[in-house]
C-alpha cells in the first residue's frame, strides 16, 4: 500500500526535520515485505530538494517463535524454525541443525555435510534468481523505466550494451524489455531456472523450503551416483545461464550510473556490513564452540564485519559475543533484571545480558507512535567495544562478497578470494567456453551495488556447488556412503549456529535445560536490516539508506511511484508490496490494488 | 526447567506456551537404539582434522533382499 498525504505548509508532519519547507510530502508504503507482508516504510519527501527527508521502518506483525519454542523437545527446533520463512526456511533449518550439533556434540559425516552445502547452494541459486530477475528486475524493466523516467528510457533504447556478445541483447533498452513481467524473454527464462534450482534443492534435502531429510547429525537422503548426476546436469545449465546473466546485469547497472549522474547516492549508507559465513568445511569443522574461530574461518563464505570498508574481524567467537539486541522503538518490555541463561561462553568469556542467549521476549502491544515505539522488530546491533553498530547485510551478497574478498581465505579453484576481489572460474558448458568473472570491492554500499552483488553471488553459489559436487562424488566413489550420525540430547547444554540466510546473516542461539529448550532465539537478516531507531537514536539500515536518498523519478503528485525508494528497500531483498493504496493530498483514495506490483504494470492504460 | 517468576511469558498453567505440543515424531537415533543399524552398513575410521564419523556400506545396503542369503 502506498499512501501519500501532503504535509501542510506549517510542516506539522515533520517539524523536527524540515522547519519551514513547504514541499514536504508524506509517502507511505505498507506493507512492503516478505514477512507476511508486514513491513512498512513511512517517509517524508522534500520534492523541492528532490530527496527523502525522513524515514521510519515499521513491522506490524508479532510472531513469537522465541516464546513458543520454550519447553519443546530441542530435536524439533529445526522443523519448527524452518516455518519462520516460506522462502528460506531451509536456511533456518540448517542453522538450527548447526546449533543443535554444537549442543549435542555430534558432527555429520563428510558426505552429509557436502550434501547440506549442495542443498544450501541450490537455495542461494534459486532464491537470488527469482528475486533478482522476477522481482527486482521489474524495477528496472522497460515498463517501469518508461513510467518513472521517460528520459532514461529514451537513452537506454539508444545505448549499445557493452557485453551484447555475451548475453545477446543489443541495447540496454533490449535488456529492459526482456525484464518486463510475464512477457519479457529473460523474465520467463528466469522462472524456468527457479524451478530447476528448486529441483536441485529437493534432490539433496527432500523438500523445498522445509527440508524433510535434514536433521542434526546429517541428512537422510540416500547418496547415490544417480542423485549427484541429477543435480550436476541441472547445475551445469545454471552455470551456462550465469555466463549471460552476470555481464547482462553489469551492463544494466552501469548504465544507471551513466544515465543518471549521482545515482550512486540512491540507497547509499556508511559501509557497515555483517556476514556470518556460509558452507562448512567438514575437514576442519567439528561444531565445538572452543574451535569456532578456526573452523569459522574455513567456511567457504568467510564470516566478517566490515566497517568503513575495512574488515575488522573474521572471528565467529568475537562476532557472537558482540551481538546485542537493543530496544528503543520496539513493542517489548526491557528484560533487565530477568534471568541470565548464559553468563559465560564455553571459552569463559562473559556473555552480555542483551545477547540472544540471554534475551527474554516480553511483548507489549501498543499503538504505533513514530515519536515513541513503532515496530515489532527489535534493534540488533554489533558492539565493537565502543559503539553499537547498525550493521546491515547488503541484501546478503554484498556483505558476503565484501567479507570474503577482503579476508582472502577462500581458494577452491572455482572461487578465489584475492584480498580485494573475488574471482569466479566457470568451466566449459554445452555452448560456451570457460569464463572468468571478477567481483571487485565497490566504492559504495548502495542500491545498485547490493543488486549487482546478488548477481555475482549467484555465480559464487554455482561455483561453490561445483566444488561440493567434486568432494561429494569423491566420498561416494570411495564407498563412504554414511550421511548421518546418531546422537544423544544432553540434559543441559548450549549451542549456537551461524550461517547466511539468502538475504543475510542468520544466527540461532539455543539453551537446553532438563533436556528441553529453555531459551531459543533465531536472528534472521530482516531484523538486522528493517529495525527501528534503537535506544541511542540510531536508525536501522532501511531507515538510514532511505533517509537522504535523492529522488530521480520524473513523476510528481498522483503519479509519483517512489521508484528510487522502492529500489533501495528492495535492494536489501525484502518482498513486493501486495496491495497499494494511494491518496491525494486531501485524503481522497484514488487507487486501491490488491495484486503484486508486477501485475499493476500490466494494467490497461499503463 | 527452572521457572522464572519475572518472565511474563513463561508460565506452566494449562494453555501456556511452555511444553505445548510435545513431539511424538519417530526419531532415527531412537530407532537405532531399539532396532540396531540398518543391514549392510558399517563404521570406519574417523575422518579429517575434525574427526568426523565415517562409514561404508555393502551390497546388502542397496536392496531389501539379502544378496548373501539368495546366492545359489
Amino acid at each position: 500500500m502506498a499512501t501519500a498525504t501532503e504535509a501542510t505548509p506549517s510542516t506539522q508532519a515533520a517539524p523536527s526535520t524540515q522547519g519551514s519547507n513547504k514541499n514536504l510530502v508524506e509517502m507511505h508504503w505498507d506493507p512492503i515485505t516478505r514477512i507476511v507482508g508486514s513491513l512498512g516504510i513511512y517517509t517524508k519527501i522534500d520534492f523541492g530538494q528532490k530527496k527523502v527527508a525522513e524515514c521510519h521502518s515499521t513491522s506490524s506483525i508479532f510472531r513469537g517463535y522465541s516464546i513458543f519454542m520454550k519447553g519443546k523437545d530441542p530435536r524439533d527446533a529445526h522443523f519448527i524454525t524452518s516455518r519462520i520463512c516460506g522462502i528460506c526456511g531451509d536456511n533456518h533449518c540448517t542453522c538450527s541443525c548447526y546449533a543443535q550439533q554444537m549442543a549435542y556434540g555430534v558432527q555429520p559425516p563428510h558426505l552429509g555435510e557436502w550434501m547440506v552445502n549442495l542443498g544450501e547452494a541450490a537455495e542461494y541459486m534459486f532464491d537470488h534468481n527469482i528475486f533478482q530477475e522476477n522481482l527486482v528486475g521489474v524495477d528496472f524493466c522497460e515498463k517501469m523505466v518508461r513510467e518513472t523516467n521517460p528520459g532514461v528510457w529514451e537513452k537506454a533504447a539508444a545505448t549499445e550494451a557493452p557485453h551484447a556478445g555475451a548475453h545477446g541483447y543489443r541495447t540496454i533498452g533490449d535488456i529492459m524489455k526482456s525484464l518486463n513481467p510475464f512477457e519479457g524473454e529473460f523474465y520467463r527464462e528466469a522462472l524456468q531456472m527457479s524451478r530447476m534450482t528448486r529441483e536441485m534443492f529437493c534432490l539433496m534435502e527432500g523438500r523445498h523450503v522445509h527440508p524433510s531429510t535434514l536433521y542434526p547429525g546429517g541428512v537422510g537422503s540416500v547418496a547415490t551416483i544417480q542423485l549427484f548426476t541429477d543435480y550436476l546436469t541441472r547445475l551445469m545449465r545454471y552455470v551456462e545461464f550465469m555466463k549471460r546473466v552476470v555481464p547482462m546485469h553489469d551492463d544494466l547497472f552501469d548504465f544507471f550510473y551513466q544515465a543518471l549522474p549521482g545515482y550512486e547516492q540512491v540507497g547509499n549508507r556508511r559501509i557497515l556490513l555483517g556476514c556470518w559465513g556460509s558452507f562448512q568445511d567438514p575437514e576442519v569443522c567439528n561444531f565445538d564452540y572452543k574451535d569456532m574461530t578456526d573452523w569459522g574461518r574455513k567456511m567457504f563464505v568467510t564470516p566478517g564485519v566490515v566497517v568503513d570498508g575495512k574488515l575488522v574481524t573474521t572471528d565467529l567467537v568475537k562476532i557472537n559475543l558482540g551481538i546485542r539486541i537493543l530496544l528503543g522503538s520496539s513493542y517489548y518490555e526491557d528484560w533487565k533484571g530477568h534471568e541470565i541463561f548464559v553468563k559465560n561462553d564455553p571459552l569463559g568469556n562473559p556473555v552480555d545480558e542483551l545477547h540472544p542467549w540471554n534475551q527474554h521476549t516480553i511483548p507489549k502491544p501498543q499503538k504505533r507512535d513514530f515519536d515513541g515505539n513503532y515496530s515489532w522488530v527489535m534493534s540488533p546491533r554489533w558492539y565493537d567495544g565502543k559503539d553499537h553498530l547498525a550493521l546491515d547485510t547488503g541484501g546478503g551478497p554484498l556483505a558476503r562478497l565484501w567479507s570474503t574478498a577482503l579476508a582472502g581465505l577462500v581458494d577452491i579453484g572455482y572461487v578465489k578470494a584475492t584480498g580485494h576481489s573475488v574471482v569466479f572460474n566457470l568451466p566449459k558448458t554445452v555452448t560456451k567456453p570457460p569464463v572468468t568473472f571478477e567481483w571487485k570491492v565497490p566504492q559504495w554500499s548502495n542500491t545498485i551495488e547490493r543488486n549487482r552483488a546478488r548477481t555475482y553471488f549467484q555465480a559464487y553459489a554455482a561455483c561453490a556447488a561445483l566444488h561440493f559436487m567434486d568432494q561429494a562424488l569423491k566420498e561416494v566413489r570411495a564407498g563412504h556412503t554414511k550421511t548421518w550420525e546418531t546422537f544423544k540430547v544432553p540434559k543441559d547444554a548450549i549451542g549456537c549456529g551461524f550461517t547466511e540466510a539468502v538475504r543475510g546473516v542468520l544466527s540461532h542461539h539455543l539453551v537446553i535445560r532438563d533436556g528441553k529448550i529453555a531459551n531459543y532465539h533465531p536472528y534472521p537478516p530482516t531484523p538486522w536490516n528493517a529495525n527501528p531507531r534503537d535506544v541511542y537514536g540510531t536508525p536501522g539500515p532501511y531507515e538510514d539508506a532511505v533517509q537522504g536518498c535523492p529522488i530521480f523519478e520524473e513523476n510528481r503528485g498522483d503519479k509519483f511511484k517512489g521508484i528510487d525508494i522502492m529500489r533501495t528497500v528492495r535492494s536489501f531483498d525484502p518482498c513486493l508490496p501486495c496491495g497499494v493504496h494511494m491518496t491525494l493530498p486531501n485524503g481522497r483514495v484514488i487507487e486501491e490494488r490488491h495484486s503484486p506490483a508486477t501485475l499493476n504494470l500490466l494494467a490497461p492504460g499503463k | 526447567m527452572a521457572h522464572d517468576p519475572h518472565d511474563s511469558v513463561t508460565h506452566h498453567e494449562k494453555g501456556g506456551p511452555e511444553n505445548v505440543g510435545k513431539s511424538t515424531t519417530r526419531r532415527g537415533e531412537d530407532v537405532v537404539k531399539r532396532e540396531g543399524k540398518e543391514p549392510g552398513r558399517y563404521e570406519t575410521k574417523e575422518k579429517g582434522e575434525s574427526g568426523r564419523p565415517a562409514g561404508k556400506s555393502t551390497m546388502r545396503d542397496q536392496t531389501g533382499v539379502n544378496p548373501v542369503k539368495t546366492k545359489s
